[in-house]
């Protein structure tokens, strides 16, 4: 027999008696007794322990906590990546492509990740008609071969329309909306628009002119205007939260789906409370079309190592739960998607599943970005470096089979780097592009995120299961 | 995180062997917090194709972390 080294076991802090067994592959999670608990702790990845009476590593084994043996386990994750794998689309199988209109922007953040590609020898223009009537012919030409063998999947494919900024308040600009909301209508397509925010307001009236709204806007608000103004910052100086408050707000008013993210790190994580009492007092956490995500900041592309205020280990998160704790009405208003063990753990206490993250994100799975260059890319942040680059679209589609490939093989079950990691089906091997990039695998705090989670999620679903529990009194 | 709504992921407990009393059911408690996609191991009770493959897409369709949308 062999226990499971997926099996994460965390003790509840304020229930001496119990434990958490959680199997990060399969997802299922039990309430065990403390001594039970602390016996697996201890035998991870091997042999049961003697102790350990035949009921109990029966029901144990129904769960697939224990296995016969270490290769029953592998067959079968070996088996459920196959089985995935088998079900999805061919080539683009999130089928969404990025439109990087330029690589210009009308703040200086603190912490821009494309800071290197403004100006010096990256062109600051925005992609020509010319390259996005190639992008748009790329999209349609693979949209209507996916249509041809049936292979395509029950939601429309999405045009994501990103830059710099794309909504800068000029000509060209707003031509290129025009025409991307323009093809969303006649294909069928989704689109969103990934934005600053400051802008947002002088577009509203082109959307509404085009007959096709964004299906989703996401405007970046780092905290209330003190902290904000210091992070995002005007060209010239100046801040830009006014601007961006009011343009939410116009956005929600023409029902358009908006979504918030809060870049997190050390240095406005305090605003966060202000930040989500100025939501609550908006109104906006009660519109069907708004919703919210604090995102911690990350350096995948090496380019603000001297910024100080990023932490990757669990100093952000252990600072927000605290801060939930103490006001559990933030819950409600921030997702926290971004922090994968602590969602994870979230989900699982209202009873619902999760699986296996065999694709870390898009950009492993073929998702195809447009730049102003006529460059091709599968990850938008790598986007303007020569080693993340796969090919080109303009003049003419020029896909680099070996540069893909660097990208699509960064599954979580084929990724040699990871295949002894106990946490990898829940990170999915981290970053792509920090791998393809940096050359190795960033490795995230899961292990104290899901301990923090248990805990903080324990009212939860003791609450769930009191009558099951009946021995037990809830939390 | 993929996840998926379980209308069948009801808590279960699983009482203790005979002979135990209260305090072993404290300390030997089994009780079921979420079934994961466990019934999807060794493809059995796989349900059909369509629902393999919305669960497919849940699990497999996400968003970038870095700085795109909510998928």
């Amino acid at each position: 027999m062999y226990v499971s080294k997926y099996n994460v076991i965390v003790n509840l802090r304020d229930r001496g008696d119990v434990s958490i067994i959680h199997n990060l592959f399969h997802g299922r999670a039990c309430l065990i007794g403390r001594d039970l608990g602390n016996a697996l702790k201890t035998a991870l990845g091997s042999e049961p322990p003697k102790s350990l009476n035949t009921h109990y590593l029966s029901l144990l084994r129904d769960r697939h906590f224990v296995y016969e043996s270490r290769e029953e386990e592998e067959d079968e994750i070996a088996e459920m990546f196959h089985l995935f794998q088998d079900h999805l689309t061919p080539g683009n199988a999130g089928r969404k492509y990025e439109i990087l209109l330029n690589y210009d922007c009308n703040l200086r953040c603190v912490y821009c990740f494309q800071k290197k590609m403004r100006g010096g020898a990256i062109k600051n223009f925005p992609m020509t008609e010319a390259q996005l009537d190639a992008v748009l012919k790329t999209v349609a030409t693979i949209e209507a071969r996916n249509a041809e063998g049936n292979r395509q999947a029950s939601e429309a494919a999405l045009l994501s329309v990103v830059g710099g900024e794309p909504l800068l308040p000029d000509v060209r600009h707003r031509t290129a909306l025009t025409k991307i909301a323009r093809f969303a209508a006649e294909h069928d397509c989704r689109y969103s628009i990934t934005t600053n925010g400051v802008a947002l307001i002088d577009y509203l009236d082109l959307f509404e002119a085009c007959g096709r709204k964004p299906n989703h806007v996401q405007v970046t608000v780092d905290g209330p205007r003190q902290i904000h103004d210091q992070r995002r910052i005007a060209i010239g100086g100046g801040g830009s939260f006014d601007r961006i408050v009011e343009g939410i707000e116009a956005g929600l008013s023409a029902n358009i789906p908006i979504g918030v993210r809060v870049n997190v790190d050390l240095m406005n994580v305090s605003g966060i409370t202000e930040l989500g009492a100025l939501i609550r007092s908006k109104g906006w956490d009660k519109s069907p079309h708004f919703s919210a995500y604090l995102a911690p900041v990350t350096d995948h592309s090496a380019v603000n190592k001297t910024y100080k205020w990023i932490k990757a280990d669990a100093t952000i998160i252990k600072q927000l739960v605290a801060l939930f704790e103490k006001e559990p009405e933030l819950e409600d208003v921030f997702r926290m998607k971004n922090f994968r063990g602590f969602d994870q753990v979230r989900e699982l206490s209202r009873g619902g599943r999760v699986g296996p993250v065999f694709w870390r994100c898009e950009a492993v799975l073929g998702q195809l970005v447009f730049d102003p260059s006529g460059d091709l890319y599968t990850c938008f942040e790598a986007a303007g470096r020569e080693k993340a680059k796969i090919g080109r679209y303009f003049p003419d589609l020029q896909i680099d089979a070996v540069r893909l490939r660097r990208w699509t093989s960064l599954n979580t079950f084929e990724n040699a780097s990871c295949s002894g990691c106990r946490f990898r089906f829940t990170c999915a091997s981290g970053c792509p592009w920090h791998i393809v990039g940096q050359g190795v695998t960033e490795c995230l705090p899961i292990e104290e995120e899901l301990e923090l989670a248990w805990n903080h999620f324990a009212p939860v679903f003791m609450r769930r299961l009191a009558p099951a529990a009946s021995g037990l009194a809830p939390c | 995180m993929p996840r998926f709504k379980s209308p069948s992921a009801t808590p279960s407990g699983t009482a203790p062997p005979t002979g135990a009393g209260k305090e072993a059911a404290k300390t030997d408690l089994v009780i079921d917090i979420s079934e994961g996609v466990t019934e999807l191991l060794g493809l059995r009770g796989a349900g059909t194709v369509s629902q393999l493959k919305e669960i497919v897409a849940d699990c497999c369709l996400q968003a970038c972390d870095c700085c795109l949308q909510i998928s």
